[in-house]
């Protein structure tokens, strides 16, 4: 079986295991995330870089908070790319592996809500 | 009823304790919850309770603004900030909109460096238009040198890099600010106290036409910010005068600074006045601000300003002219904002006369000339400043509480007093240590021969042989400054010129 894609230890140590306020944390990720996905993924069409790399620095701190596997070097990779405005191949990639892992990141966290 | 006082008021300690936030006096007010004597009797006891905790007094929320268009991260600090109940936490998720409620004046500021419709630069410089002194912390997903360091330049507070840390540390910058905060508010409460001690006719005792005259113009001279020379014999109490003038007027919140250009070396004086840049000179190690600097938003008190020499009067006019100055050593102007009040026991227009004070500078510090009375001519105030000191002297030496017997008091009163006010104070402090009673006698009371009004009144003399003496005496006081003797002796001018040419004075 595989391990959780993401880890929510940061998020109560934060907030001092204030389950309602990890209710309201765990809401506004699923609600915020995927309109934060699907600007990065309009500016991406449009090969707008520079708010690719906006949208990658916001998506940042959600990633790290939530700790989930594998997008922290990601995302800070994608940012540096996209500021770089060179490899558009490996930003797109880049952008399609991000997104997938959260849609997948936002269906199991909806369930913890 | 004795048992239910006790009750009751244990009752509003309890309830006090509990209550112990001004806001929710305030609200319970709002609410008519409680009457409002038992509100302030809480009022009264939540501050002390807080003085008994070690703080100097109860304090008002702290507004927190938040800035951050990343809800989820904004929603955690605003969550974490808010856990402390004495922060008032809002959370704005652009620029414009902080900078549109700017006019609720928070007292912190956490702002994301990259917000969707303003760079964090931007909402920087607008929040130091606003407001410079408001402390802004950066927080930015940036490990960027470059970015921090500018931003401090621009007057950020400080600058952190987003991680599991940054919550510590804007509750560890809100605690910084929330101590300086209460500092500033024990800072003010002491310079109102100070403010009320020197509440002028507190502080500078009497009730003679000649004295009330200058309650007056100290009255005048707190509502604006004119020079303001002060004139007078010394012991007059011309420091007093011009600390009650910084401490009634707007500027009391700011510093008062005074200097005795007497005791200053002439050649240090440039640099106690306008400070020096590192390496001005040898032994100047380090940057120093000069004594205008420092009185930026309040007074410089220049004491014996007569003794400034002519080089350093030309520079001080300049100064005073452009209202901005350059440090020793120095090439940048340094703007400044401080009232000026000077003081002299010499003649200030006899000096200019003579050449040892340059014309243009007299008048650039005259400004409005308050020439204090010297004691003889405050009748009954003597009396009034001597129990004054005698009621301080026996508090301020544990001694028992005297009084002035009438033969000391009409003694008092028959001496001219050369060294006015401060001369009396020894006087009295002498009189209370000789004194084997409750009651100051006539004997306790020394003065030296130097006050005596024998000189004219001991040999017998006629009408016109006095008023001979009368005038020369004058005309010596006042430098035989005819409109001066004329005044002083209430009498025509025209009467004084005959005087002096009939007696050939």
């Amino acid at each position: 079986m595989k391990g959780k894609l993401y880890d929510l230890s940061q998020v109560k140590m934060f907030l001092g295991n204030d389950k309602q306020q990890l209710g309201n944390m765990i809401s506004i990720f699923v609600s915020e995330t995927p309109l934060m996905i699907q600007a990065l993924n309009d500016n991406m069409q449009s090969y707008n870089l520079d708010e690719v790399r906006f949208y990658a620095h916001k998506l940042k701190s959600s990633i790290d908070l939530f700790q989930i596997n594998g997008l922290q070097q990601d995302i800070r990779s994608l940012e540096k790319l996209a500021g770089e405005k060179n490899n558009v191949a490996t930003i797109q990639q880049y952008v399609s592996d991000i997104t997938n892992t959260l849609e997948v990141v936002i269906e199991e966290i909806r369930k913890e809500a | 009823m004795f048992r239910t006082r006790k009750c009751f008021r244990a009752l509003i300690i309890v309830t006090s304790i509990y209550i112990m936030r001004k806001r929710l006096i305030q609200k319970c007010r709002c609410l008519c919850i409680f009457p409002d004597f038992i509100l302030e009797e809480i009022g009264y006891y939540a501050n002390n309770f807080y003085i008994y905790c070690g703080k100097t007094n109860i304090m008002e929320s702290l507004k927190v603004f938040i800035v951050e268009d990343d809800k989820l991260y904004g929603d955690m600090l605003r969550y974490h900030l808010a856990l402390n109940p004495d922060n008032e936490v809002i959370l704005f998720s652009t620029g414009k909109e902080c900078i549109d409620n700017l006019y609720q004046d928070p007292d912190f500021i956490s702002l994301d460096y990259s917000l969707p419709d303003m760079s964090g630069l931007d909402v920087l410089q607008k929040i130091n238009g606003y407001n410079g002194k408001l402390p802004v912390v950066i927080v930015s997903g940036q490990d960027d040198v470059n970015t921090a360091v500018n931003l401090l330049k621009e007057g950020a507070y400080d600058y952190f890099v987003k991680d599991e840390e940054t919550k510590n540390r804007l509750w560890h910058s809100l605690q910084k600010v929330r101590e300086n905060v209460l500092l500033k508010e024990e800072i003010k409460q002491l310079k109102d106290e100070i403010g009320k001690k020197y509440e002028f006719r507190n502080v500078i005792k009497g009730n003679s036409p000649a004295i009330t005259r200058i309650f007056d113009l100290i009255d005048k001279a707190t509502q604006t910010s004119i020079v303001v020379s002060l004139l007078g014999e010394t012991g007059t109490g011309k420091d007093l005068v011009a600390k009650a003038i910084h401490y009634n007027s707007p500027r009391k919140t700011g510093p008062f600074i005074p200097i005795n250009v007497s005791a200053i070396p002439s050649e240090l004086i440039e640099s106690e006045f306008f400070g020096y840049e590192k390496g001005a000179f040898t032994g100047a190690t380090t940057r120093k601000k000069g004594k205008f600097e420092a009185a930026n938003d309040g007074t410089i008190f220049l004491d014996e300003i007569a003794e400034m020499d002519t080089n350093m009067q030309t520079k001080l006019l300049r100064v005073l002219q452009e209202k901005e100055l350059s440090r020793v050593g120095g090439n940048q102007t340094i703007k400044f904002d401080a009232r000026v009040i000077v003081a002299t026991n010499k003649d200030l227009a006899g000096e200019v006369n003579k050449g040892n004070f340059r014309e243009d500078l007299y008048y650039r510090l005259l400004g409005l000339p308050i020439e204090l009375p010297p004691l003889r001519d405050r009748g009954d105030d003597v009396l009034i400043l001597a129990k004054f000191f005698l009621e301080e002297f026996c508090k301020e030496n544990k001694l028992e509480a005297k009084t002035l017997g009438a033969a000391a008091q009409k003694r008092l009163l028959i001496y001219t007093y050369p060294g006015n006010v401060r001369e009396l104070k020894a006087i009295i402090d002498l009189s209370a240590v000789m004194s084997n009673g409750k009651v100051i006698e006539e004997t306790d009371i020394s003065f030296s021969k130097k006050g005596f009004t024998t000189e004219l009144m001991n040999d017998d003399d006629t009408l016109d042989g006095y008023t001979r003496k009368i005038i020369s005496h004058y005309l010596k006081k006042y430098h035989r400054n005819v409109l001066m003797v004329a005044e002083k002796l209430d009498i025509g001018k025209s009467t004084v010129y005959r005087m002096i040419k009939e007696n050939e004075l």
